[in-house]
């Protein structure tokens, strides 16, 4: 019997959770170790998944999936008019969802560096922060749209309580705010799921029922198959009903894109990114931006492009608009920040519209370049999270103006902000920039890029020049010149960050160099996916 | 459906209505306890009358058999699988609310309470079963008295006022159903639930007596749920009457009306207008009754105005499907969440921690004791997963995208994003207790570290874990439910 490895990898940290939660009080600071022990047997896991990635062999099919497991949730019978409807427990990954899985995995466990010392309700705080995990693995391993959905809206919830609760003073204002703009993209997306649960009908054996049942089944595997539709369905491509001009399959892409641009997020939906990133505690903030905004562009790529081919080959350019205006828009905004949290929050809006230019470019490179860049920037973005801890930690503030020339008393500190803000704008010899490259020939090659000139990979370009702006200005104002803090609460004889910051930051380092240099193995596990993804587009879209 | 033979032997039809037959004979039992128990003894015999009594109603239903479809006493009640089950439910919302009196010692006249209680039941068994007019008039008069008079018996000063204004809104209710009847019966000679035929008259000929009774039997029905428009009486009635009452009277008696109403609109829904009319009706009844309950302060009066939304939320089901399965599996997710939440109103208020005021009062401190519960209860009634509330709510989201005309979808758009604020008034109490500091907590009215009962609490978490088996595991519940009749 095969080992159930990705039940281990959803299940095990809802397990770690309870056990944080049933330590006994005098052992809350205990829960920290067991965190990291699931954590790290969960990096594991996702490594053995990981290293077995190049033999999945496209999106059309369950057997083409790894490591997967299938049991019947539930089987309901609806009456004659409605049939069945069936919610598999399905879980697997490919190229696409493997090294988003392994990102998430090391991201949480690095992300437990700066809670390490947690106080405050420390079992409370793990056993959240574990049930995230969990969640945030499910909803990268799930195959089955209502478990993906499900695993999404669970994770609000944590994530909400760990803003609100261990944040800081404007805390709760960002918690609500977080929670209400996604919960409002939840919305659309809920509704999307609900068409197309009415649209689709698949003949099936059930185990409940004699001889074959019209299912209706939100497998992944299955509904991109436009022959599972009904021709009357709502959301079916056959169903000429227009309401307002546009027919009911754009309207569901429309509501997809923006439910699932609120999380990843596009502006103007990126209102409460900012604000959650500058008042969450740094662990949080390494995972909102390192993971959760992630799982925003990988819905995006796993329903939008996966379920709606058709209408992603028609409003492609639209979205490409929307990812570069992201891109600069956001990059002027980051130029004028004086609080460095502030700043990467800026910086991670302009690089998730590079992921999405990437997705909208509809090649292979570019949409190979997206997922590369989520890789890239969630490992960038959790270290310059680490470097600006360490600068509040010792000065007592993030702010821009307050600082200067930290550089003299903290060499490895500032060379370690140097390097990373180095590569979150696309040096070469760096992850990003191989990301970037790859997503910026993307959008040069993409077919709409005839019509459009080349108008918007250039705007892009401009992109890469105002991270460099931003990043290389805030060094400057930061890190060198001389030293002095302004407002400073008492002298502070600054210390330089310590040997776990420095192994963390290191093992960031090699991380970000080896996908910088050699990235051939990540590329081959995802082109396979990645390459039936495109095929999809071009062959169902365009029927 | 309605009934189609009617059974020409009274003994056939008490045979087929155990639950009704045990109420009675527990009303019967509880005022022969009243009349000869002595003072201290009664409040303890009664309940042990009146769980005994429908436990086994409850006993009766499920060795009895599914019914097929049947006509009981004349064609005035009607029996099938259906009804069973929501009679099942009613009983165990009875039991309940019995269990729950043990930790309600503040209302007046304690001992009468069981007596109006199994009247009340009886009441909302007959309402979820009447198959004519009168006898639907006679069930609804005989579960109004009694909630009346348990209105009046809240341990607030202002109960008596909010028992009169209960009442004689009541009367109004009563009164628009009685108009529409007799407009009904004046029209086409109906007086059974077949009066689509009288119904589609308007449309063709334009007439406005068929409107008139149309809206006065729609304000009767939308006074009895307390739904939009007619839900003046909710926020003062939640806000005095003993909890177990409450429980009963926002689960229960909503349960049997919802049931009736589906039922009774199998003719009325056959014209599409009508349908959308329900629809809209219930559309803006919740998007109402959610920005009302954003600037409420009282624990209770949030409870009043979510159970206007939900009155709101199936009235759009009824009008969106008639399948019988997602009504059947909304009322088992009601009942359990009110109780759930209730139940944590009583552990709350128990010992006068904190009663009625302004739950902004609630302190930190109580947090581990009822705080988790209250806050879980309230995220169950959110409709949020993992709980058995996302289920009902897509079953209710598919059958209105089911449903042909567009309206239905735009109404469906406009539930989902009002669903969404409502999460602001559903999650303040866990902001409350759990995220904002002592030092920003107004004063807390509740100091002391001694326990409160452990019973409430843990019939709480009962129903919870319940409530998040449905949603994990709701392959039983379907397939019981799934080939039913209603």
């Amino acid at each position: 019997m095969e080992l159930p490895l990705l039940s281990l990898l959803v299940w095990g940290p809802f397990v770690g959770a309870l056990v944080c939660l049933g330590l006994p009080a005098r052992y809350a600071r205990y829960s920290v170790y067991v965190a990291c022990i699931v954590l790290l047997v969960e990096v594991f896991l996702a490594a053995i998944l990981f290293s077995e990635l190049h033999m999945a062999k496209g999106i059309y099919a369950e057997s083409n999936f790894l490591w997967v497991e299938r049991h019947v949730w539930f089987v309901m019978s609806l009456g004659e008019r409605w049939g069945h409807l069936r919610v598999d427990y399905l879980l697997g990954v490919d190229g696409l969802s493997g090294p988003l899985v392994l990102l998430a995995a090391l991201l949480f466990l690095v992300a437990l560096g700066p809670a390490w010392r947690m106080v405050r309700r420390p079992r409370l705080f793990f056993s959240l922060y574990l049930l995230l995990c969990g969640a945030v693995m499910g909803a990268l391993c799930s195959l089955d749209m209502l478990l993906l959905f499900l695993f999404l809206e669970f994770l609000v919830l944590p994530t909400y309580v760990l803003i609100a609760f261990w944040g800081g003073r404007g805390r709760t204002e960002a918690a609500l705010q977080f929670l209400l703009y996604t919960l409002s993209g939840s919305v659309l997306i809920f509704f999307v799921l609900l068409g197309l649960y009415l649209s689709i009908s698949i003949p099936q054996r059930l185990p409940t029922e004699v001889g074959l049942q019209w299912v209706r089944h939100l497998d992944l595997t299955q509904i991109i198959n436009t022959s599972h539709y009904k021709a009357t369905g709502l959301f079916s491509s056959q169903n000429m009903q227009a309401f307002w001009g546009l027919p009911l399959r754009g309207w569901a892409f429309l509501a997809l894109c923006v439910g699932l641009g609120i999380k990843v997020p596009l502006i103007p939906g990126h209102g409460w990114l900012p604000k959650a990133h500058v008042e969450a505690s740094t662990s949080i903030s390494i995972i909102l931006a390192g993971v959760l905004l992630k799982l925003g562009a990988y819905g995006l790529f796993r329903i939008g492009w996966g379920v709606f081919p058709d209408q992603v080959l028609e409003y492609a350019p639209v979205l490409a608009f929307f990812a570069v205006f992201s891109i600069v828009y956001a990059g002027l905004n980051a130029l004028v920040q004086m609080d460095l949290k502030r700043l990467i929050a800026y910086a991670s809006i302009a690089h998730m519209g590079f992921v999405v230019l990437g997705m909208s470019s509809l090649s292979d490179r570019g949409m190979m370049g997206a997922v590369y860049q989520m890789l890239s920037h969630g490992l960038v973005v959790a270290a310059l999270f680490l470097i600006v801890d360490g600068v509040e930690q010792r000065t007592g503030t993030r702010n821009i103006s307050h600082l200067s020339g930290l550089a003299d008393r903290g060499p490895r500190l500032a060379a370690f902000a140097l390097l990373f803000f180095c590569a979150a704008f696309g040096l070469p010899g760096f992850s990003g920039f191989v990301a970037e490259m790859l997503v910026l020939m993307g959008a040069f090659e993409a077919i709409w890029a005839q019509s459009f000139s080349w108008g918007l990979g250039i705007f892009a370009l401009l992109g890469i020049v105002l991270a460099a702006a931003y990043f290389i200005w805030a060094y400057q104002r930061v890190f060198q010149g001389p030293y002095w803090i302004r407002n400073a609460e008492r002298t502070i004889p600054l210390r330089d960050i310590c040997l776990w910051e420095v192994a963390v930051l290191s093992g960031l380092l090699g991380l970000v160099l080896v996908l910088g240099l050699y990235p051939q193995p990540v590329l081959e596990a995802m082109y396979t996916t990645i390459h039936h993804l495109k095929l999809l587009m071009y062959t169902y879209g365009s029927s | 459906m309605p009934p189609q033979h009617p059974l020409p032997h009274l003994w056939e039809s008490l045979y087929y209505s155990p639950s009704e037959g045990a109420l009675v004979m527990v009303l019967l039992g509880s005022l022969c306890v009243d009349l000869l128990a002595p003072e201290a003894k009664k409040r303890l015999l009664m309940r042990v009358v009146g769980g005994l009594g429908a436990g086994a109603a409850l006993l009766c239903l499920v060795c009895m058999g599914a019914p097929t479809q049947e006509a009981l006493f004349f064609g005035h009640l009607a029996a099938n699988t259906g009804l069973q089950y929501v009679k099942g439910l009613l009983l165990l919302a009875y039991l309940l609310s019995l269990l729950l009196f043990e930790w309600d010692g503040k209302a007046r006249f304690a001992s009468s309470y069981p007596i109006l209680l199994a009247a009340l039941a009886l009441g909302s068994l007959f309402i979820c079963a009447a198959s004519s007019f009168l006898s639907m008039y006679m069930a609804m008069a005989l579960s109004a008295v009694p909630s009346y008079l348990l209105c009046s018996m809240g341990a607030s000063k202002d109960s008596y006022s909010v028992a009169l204004k209960y009442a004689l809104l009541g009367m109004l209710g009563l009164g628009a159903l009685l108009y529409g009847f007799s407009l009904l019966y004046g029209l086409g000679g109906a007086t059974g639930f077949e009066f689509g035929e009288v119904l589609r008259k308007p449309l063709r000929s334009g007439g406005g007596p068929q409107v008139l009774m149309l809206l006065l039997i729609l304000l009767g029905f939308s006074f009895k749920l307390g739904a939009f428009p007619l839900h003046v009486w909710v926020p003062g009635v939640y806000s005095c009457v003993p909890l177990p009452v409450l429980a009963y009277l926002s689960s229960g008696l909503k349960i049997a009306l919802w049931v009736l109403l589906y039922r009774l609109s199998v003719d009325f829904l056959a014209h599409p207008a009508y349908a959308l009319l329900l629809a809209v009706w219930g559309g803006v009844g919740f998007v109402w009754a959610t920005l009302a309950a954003l600037s409420q302060r009282t624990l209770r009066r949030l409870l009043g105005y979510s159970s206007v939304a939900y009155a709101g939320l199936f009235l759009l089901l009824i009008a969106a499907t008639r399948e019988p399965l997602p009504l059947l599996f909304g009322c088992t997710f009601y009942l359990l969440a009110q109780y759930a939440s209730v139940g944590s109103l009583i552990a709350l208020e128990e010992r006068k921690l904190y009663h009625m005021s302004d739950y902004q009062t609630l302190s930190p401190i109580l947090k581990r004791q009822v705080g988790l519960p209250l806050v879980l209860a309230l995220i169950v009634l959110s409709g949020l997963p993992p709980f058995a509330g996302f289920t009902t709510k897509f079953l209710i989201f598919s059958a209105l995208l089911e449903h042909s005309a567009p309206l239905f979808w735009i109404i469906c758009l406009i539930i989902l994003l009002s669903s969404v604020w409502a999460l602001f008034y559903y999650l303040k109490p866990l902001y409350i207790l759990f995220l904002k500091t002592p030092a920003e907590a107004p004063t807390a009215v509740y100091t002391s570290k001694e326990a409160l009962s452990l019973w409430p609490r843990l019939g709480v978490w009962v129903l919870i874990f319940l409530l998040l088996v449905l949603f994990l595991y709701p392959m039983p519940i379907f397939r019981f439910l799934g080939n039913w009749s209603l």
